[in-house]
């Protein structure tokens, strides 16, 4: 008993001897516990560089072969074995249409339905396959957000009197040199810890006024798709039968697109006379500007103004044949309504071809994004995931194929096109900072119609869709 | 100086005028902690070091259930530990024979220096000098110091038995030549 009391004493003699001991220890421990952190945050900063120089490099290479492909392959699209297994068709001029032999030849030869409500089964062959896509859009290189620098710039002095706690060393540093100017030089460079470790930087807090504004020039390519359908959801699908000629020429100048689709009854339905644009990707190219600037540390809001030339390519056979000019033009709905094919109609001297033709409908744009960008990487090299949305203005659309007139349409009133719709945008950018003021910028995005296109009252819709690649440098004001 | 928590919050956001603020306070006291585990100063300032850089590179996962004193302290005691380690698997520790226990029950420290003290617990056999920081100062128990130092509980034992007559050797002479002295 008298034991394990005096074992007791012991240890709490002890305990009480080192409670609270405090021993301050050499100012060198704090200096080599800071060199081991900035040491392990390099590391970190190092490795995370590697892969995002990776990924800025694969995505500049992707948006470089985008580009070189569109140039390689230039607008044409369509899979060539849609158009070898056509035939084409007699030739129905406005004289034919009068003869009831060749009219009821041309009806036996046509589908009976005239009702455009086809189930999947009915549809021809060319609805049920995709056509291929195609090339490229382009866009700006614009916004995106600021990186701060890892180099080791020096804080300024009074930041670091402040801190107080990197000059420790400074004295003995200075007191190894008699000369004080050689000290004093060394001080500049700010070798004050003796272990060989790059001094941790002191990032400078910025106010958001600093926040430097951008401005940026950029290409940019991808995938159009303005995916027609019907409000209902099927593909786009119009026909033309022998009485159309007269039916168009009756109505010239009044069409709305509605006259063209057999489901109203005005024309008959020919299952091989059609235009689809539906699901007809194409190549775009664009260009512009862009401004920005930093709201928040991690926020950016930036605006712009591109020009884009968006492809559809597809295929027809209502080809409409100008005899007395000996020019022919591609019919859809866009088309019936230029004064082009209008001219032709006024005229006696035309007919249907039915062979079926590649053409490419070129939409031209001039986009207005909106975009808030959210900085998840704010170094030497960045990433912002960037959202909003961009106003399309449409300027027309030109329909071309080979051997074939263009035919162009204008926004308007006549016009089927909406003269603006608008987009939501999303993308991801990878920017890295060449020098103090310039950073090279790539970033894939989507952009996703949330109007149509199309006016709706036409029947259908459409709802462009748009990947694509964007590519430029930008330009930090500071 | 700021708090505890403006510490905790500053040194997670990797803050480095907060870390230097939090190695201020504390480092005093745990440096204090590394003397008694290490022989030399150098030794003691590399468990510093190592045990400061793991608090600052862990402070995200501190869960509060304890102060941070408290925690911090049990890193550095396990970083020094980890130093130790090293030295009892060169010197394993063995049991040593029955010892004879102190009889003085007086305040035997009353009057010495802190770095007395710990001039003798650096004195002391390592593997007695980890055992008794952890028995008599720590507070742990013999199984706890066993499955810490992978040793037997009876090796604990004696091995605490054997500091105690050690450093009980160096105070009652240190108690003669001070009354010496005196007279």
């Amino acid at each position: 008993m008298e034991a394990a009391d005096n074992n007791e004493f012991f240890e709490s003699q002890w305990r009480q001897a080192f409670d609270g001991a405090s021993v301050p220890p050499s100012p060198m421990v704090w200096e080599r516990v800071e060199a081991r952190l900035a040491t392990q945050k390099e590391g970190k900063y190092r490795k995370a560089i590697f892969y995002y120089r990776w990924a800025a490099a694969a995505m500049t290479t992707v948006a470089v072969g985008l580009g070189v492909a569109l140039l390689l392959n230039g607008t044409s699209s369509l899979v060539e074995n849609e158009i070898a297994g056509n035939t084409k068709e007699n030739v129905v001029n406005s004289q034919a249409a009068q003869s009831p032999e060749l009219r009821d030849m041309k009806m036996e030869n046509e589908v009976a339905s005239t009702t455009s409500t086809l189930t999947e089964d009915d549809k021809p062959e060319f609805y049920q396959k995709d056509t291929k896509p195609f090339l490229a859009v382009a866009t700006i290189g614009n916004s995106g957000s600021e990186a701060i620098r890892q180099v080791a710039t020096p804080i300024d002095e009074t930041s670091a009197s402040e801190e107080n706690m990197f000059d420790v060393a400074i004295p003995s540093v200075t007191g190894i040199f008699s000369s004080e100017r050689l000290a004093s030089n060394l001080s500049k460079l700010e070798v004050n810890h003796l272990y060989g470790v790059v001094r941790p930087m002191q990032r400078k807090k910025k106010e958001l006024g600093d926040q430097p504004l951008l401005a940026g020039l950029g290409v940019g390519s991808g995938t159009f798709n303005p995916n027609y359908g019907f409000r209902s959801g099927g593909n786009l699908f119009a026909s033309a039968s022998t009485d159309e000629a007269s039916l168009v020429a009756e109505n010239s100048g009044e069409l709305k697109t509605n006259d063209f689709n057999a489901a109203n009854g005005l024309v008959g339905a020919a299952s091989s006379r059609t235009y689809n644009e539906s699901n007809a990707q194409g190549g775009t190219f664009s260009f512009g500007a862009s401004i920005g600037k930093r709201i928040f540390r991690k926020i950016l809001v930036h605006t712009g103004l591109q020009y884009g030339r968006y492809n559809s390519n597809g295929s027809t056979n209502l080809v409409l044949n100008d005899e007395s000019n000996d020019k022919r033009y591609a019919l859809n709905q866009v088309s019936l309504l230029s004064d082009d094919i209008l001219n032709v109609f006024s005229s006696s001297q035309y007919s249907y071809d039915g062979e079926r033709t590649k053409i490419t409908n070129t939409y031209e744009f001039i986009s207005v994004p909106v975009k808030v960008g959210v900085i998840l990487l704010d170094r030497r090299a960045g990433i912002v995931l960037n959202t909003g949305v961009s106003n399309e203005f449409l300027l027309g659309s030109v329909i071309k194929g080979k051997d074939l007139e263009d035919v162009r349409t204008k926004s308007g009133d006549r016009s089927p096109y909406r003269s603006v719709y608008l987009n939501g945008t999303l993308g991801l950018e990878v920017n890295y900072a060449i020098n103090s003021h310039y950073k090279v910028v790539v970033e894939p995005y989507y952009r996703q119609a949330i109007t149509s296109l199309t006016k709706n009252t036409d029947g259908y819709a459409s709802a462009p869709r748009l990947w694509g690649v964007q590519a430029g440098v930008r330009y930090e004001l500071r | 100086m700021p708090t505890d928590e403006e510490l905790i919050e500053g040194c997670a956001k990797e803050d480095r005028h907060m870390q230097y603020q939090l190695y201020q306070k504390y480092s005093g006291q745990m440096y204090a902690i590394c003397l008694r585990y290490c022989k030399m100063q150098q030794e003691a300032e590399d468990v510093l070091q190592e045990g400061f850089v793991k608090v600052f590179n862990h402070i995200k996962t501190f869960r509060k259930e304890s102060s941070l004193f408290y925690w911090i302290k049990r890193i550095v005691i396990n970083t020094a530990l980890n130093h130790q380690r090293n030295k009892l698997y060169m010197y394993p520790m063995v049991d040593v024979a029955e010892l004879r226990q102190p009889s003085a029950n007086h305040d035997m420290l009353a009057g010495l220096q802190l770095e007395d003290l710990m001039g003798m617990i650096q004195d002391l056999p390592s593997g007695c000098q980890t055992i008794f920081n952890l028995y008599a100062i720590e507070g742990y128990k013999h199984h706890e110091i066993a499955e810490l130092l992978g040793v037997t509980e009876g090796t604990s034992k004696s091995q605490y038995a054997r500091a105690k007559q050690l450093l009980q050797e160096k105070l009652e002479k240190l108690e003669s030549t001070n009354y010496g002295s005196r007279r």
